[in-house]
């Protein structure tokens, strides 16, 4: 056990861990500033705003020495008495150095930059700054250059840290961004012909601490002290990103990953950094709906209940009675498709449901959207091929409840053997032409007729449909029911890694629209709102599967196999 | 992912390195750890050679070094040595501006000379012969006012020795 002095407070640290004067103060409560240091990058302690007192304590006589010039944090490790002054009067004159120095050329535009509120130099120029400069140059240039089509370059806010240039040689590992020239004249650029295209491009932006890298996507699109940040989950692929969802008045801007050691560590791709737009559009489905003798009839979500029990047992109820329970007299066969787009509470409360009118009732996994191949990056961040979030969680559940897992397929041809009497299948999918980031039409084969054709099988069935878009299923449907989008959700998915993370909805659905869970929980006529947390308290209760759901799930998740012999 | 740029796969009729150059870089592969080592070797051959290092070689030297493009052109970029946008004359001379230099009149001399051959500092004569520029100290100040003229060093200057120099500009 190494003991290090920050402050004056001793921290404990193990002796495997190998942390810098930086990390070490964290641990002590105390921030030291930086610029060029982040933990996912190598250390080049160009930005000296890390700079600290260091000095050592003799084990023996209990003696401090301490070195007479400063080093910086980021760079100097922490062992067994290392001794760390962080708030000294030398610290503070060297803060306020650097932050001088750096606003020399900084053009001030914080009233027109994206980063304003959120900016490491305005942040600390107001903690370590002096009040005022001593320069009399004034200088205002706004040179900006793209340098992709995902991100832009305000040149001369940039404060040189190089986290953009080496997060494309370490991390994403295509190299496009440079440092041209030298000193004062030092600037980032790509190589003429060689944008910054690579699929992990949005993350040089989080990593800006100041606001000269800019999202095109983003940019002028709303200040961020507007947006409100959620904790969620990206469903664009069995990764399972950790992301932050912010938005304002129920609109998204952007998403933004969260750091997650166990999953993407402090990155996410493109794609589903991007891929959020499919909940905004205006195509989306948002009108529940019932055929009566071949027309549609609009559906009235508090008639629903009644609706889809008449459609389930084939017996009619009024209206103003709640449906009976458990009443299926005509033993209808029946079917539920559990979308990997649904977490695992919802896919929890629509298998009890349908199993309250047949216990025998077929449980399926929706289809699987596949797009090309798993993508591994250099530091392992993975891009996985199948587009969807939670297959791994609706697998585990299904094979708790039927103890196998039936795909979409042998599920469509168990219903061209002997036709189901009704069928609910829910959805999801974001929409066929998905905007994978890079506007490329991702839509595989399947998707493409799945989008025209009904599936043979299926025609004779009662169909209740549950989507986000127009399909051939949705308009083969007998109840049409909209769906929610992942930030509309609260629940959990398991990711390709056996790992559960729970998260609460960001936005509200639009008008018309009730969650999955919510319209589950009512049909199993539980009290109040739906809670994802009890409903996951029951699945790890009836499972051991989910075993390790239960109790608060920590932000970074849950492993799945933790303590379970497999 | 792997750092080699495939996006340029460049046509052999455009390559403006030719077979001696790559193999002349490629002799200092085994000198190196890694390939990414060889590129300041990298870039004095080709300089060499084609008096300047135009974007299109670069290209080409990161093919041969498994870089990016942008990751030759950082080092290159660095150093004011290598000129990209034309090639420099045939004898590249740096009279000094450092201290001793400065006080022994080399400014001087270097306003001289330039007004002799016609050209600004940094410029190239019209004949492509030579190639006038500013250098920091050439580490010969008991010398001063001192110039280096390719690999040479002209001790000394006085009007009447630049301007000898001037007429048979070599290095």
């Amino acid at each position: 056990m190494a003991i290090v002095l920050i402050d004056g407070q001793e921290i404990e640290i193990g002796d495997d861990e190998r942390l810098n004067g930086i990390q070490v103060a964290a641990r002590a409560g105390v921030e030291v500033p930086h610029y060029c240091w982040h933990p996912g990058l190598s250390v080049v302690a160009s930005c000296r705003m890390c700079l600290v007192e260091t000095g050592k304590r003799d084990a023996d006589s209990g003696e401090i020495s301490m070195l007479p010039k400063l080093v910086p944090g980021c760079q100097t490790p922490a062992r067994d008495g290392t001794v760390f002054v962080t708030d000294s009067e030398k610290v503070r004159q060297a803060r306020a150095m650097v932050e001088e120095d750096l606003l020399i050329r900084h053009p001030v535009d914080c009233p027109i930059c994206d980063k304003a509120g959120e900016c490491h130099l305005q942040d600390y120029h107001f903690e370590h700054g002096r009040p005022e400069r001593r320069a009399d140059i004034k200088p205002f240039h706004s040179r900006r250059r793209e340098l992709g089509e995902t991100v832009t370059l305000f040149v001369d806010r940039c404060v040189m840290c190089t986290r953009c240039v080496r997060f494309t040689r370490e991390v994403s590992g295509d190299a496009e961004l440079m440092v041209v020239h030298r000193g004062a004249h030092e600037e980032i650029d790509v190589f003429p012909g060689f944008p910054l295209e690579n699929k992990l491009s949005g993350n040089v932006v989080d990593l800006c601490p100041v606001g000269a890298l800019g999202d095109l996507d983003f940019l002028y699109s709303q200040r961020v002290w507007f947006m409100k940040q959620h904790a969620s989950v990206c469903a664009g692929c069995s990764t399972g990103c950790s992301i932050q969802v912010e938005e304002n008045q129920d609109r998204i801007h952007r998403l933004k990953p969260r750091e997650n050691p166990h999953v993407n560590q402090w990155w996410m791709c493109d794609e589903g950094r991007y891929g959020w737009k499919y909940v905004h559009d205006n195509a989306r489905c948002l009108a529940p709906q019932q055929k009566t003798e071949g027309a549609w009839q609009p559906l009235d979500w508090s008639d629903a209940p009644a609706v889809l029990h008449a459609a389930l047992s084939g017996e009619n109820c009024s209206p103003e009675n709640s449906p009976p329970k458990n009443s299926n007299p005509k033993k209808r066969r029946l079917a539920a498709v559990l979308s990997p787009f649904l977490t695992v509470e919802e896919a929890y409360l629509l298998a009890t449901y349908i199993r309250q009118y047949d216990e025998n009732a077929v449980l399926a996994l929706g289809r699987i959207p596949q797009a090309g191949a798993d993508e591994s990056f250099p530091n392992g961040f993975t891009i996985r091929a199948e587009k969807c979030p939670n297959r791994r969680g609706v697998e585990m559940l299904l094979s708790a409840l039927t103890g196998d897992v039936l795909s979409w397929e042998s599920f469509l041809e168990q219903a061209a053997e002997t036709p189901f009497d009704a069928v609910w299948i829910t959805g999801g999918y974001p929409p066929v032409n998905g905007n994978d980031g890079a506007g490329e039409d991702v839509a595989s084969e399947e998707e493409k007729s799945l989008a025209t054709e009904l599936p043979a099988g299926l025609a004779s069935s009662t169909l209740i449909v549950q989507d986000l878009f127009d399909s051939a299923l949705w308009r083969q449907a007998d109840i049409q029911l909209p769906s929610a989008a992942f930030v509309e959700r609260s629940g959990s998915f398991v990711n390709a890694g056996n790992r559960l993370q729970s998260f609460e909805w960001a936005i509200r659905p639009p008008a018309g629209v009730m969650t999955e869970g919510q319209l589950y929980w009512r049909l199993l006529d539980r009290d109040g709102l739906y809670n994802a947390r009890r409903v996951l308290e029951d699945v790890a209760r009836e499972h051991i599967a989910f075993a390790a759901a239960s109790g608060e799930i920590p932000a970074t998740g849950r492993d799945l196999l933790l303590n379970q012999l497999v | 992912m792997t750092n080699q740029p495939a996006k340029t796969e460049t046509p052999a009729g455009q390559r403006v390195l030719s077979d001696a150059i790559v193999a002349e870089i490629k002799a200092y592969f085994p000198r190196y750890p890694t390939l990414q080592a060889v590129t300041l070797p990298a870039l004095h051959v080709v300089n060499a050679h084609l008096r300047h290092v135009p974007l299109q070689a670069v290209v080409e030297i990161a093919e041969l070094l498994e870089l990016a493009p942008a990751q030759i052109q950082d080092t290159l970029s660095f150093y004011g040595f290598f000129k990209q946008d034309a090639p420099h004359g045939e004898t590249r001379a740096w009279v000094c501006r450092s201290v001793s230099c400065a006080l022994r009149g080399g400014e001087e001399i270097f306003a001289y000379m330039c007004q002799k051959a016609g050209i600004e500092p940094g410029q190239t004569t019209d004949d492509g012969k030579l190639t006038l520029e500013f250098g920091e100290c050439l580490g010969a100040c008991e010398f001063a006012p001192c110039m280096l003229a390719g690999d040479t060093l002209h001790k000394n200057l006085t009007e009447e020795s630049a301007g000898k120099f001037l007429q048979s500009p070599t290095g």
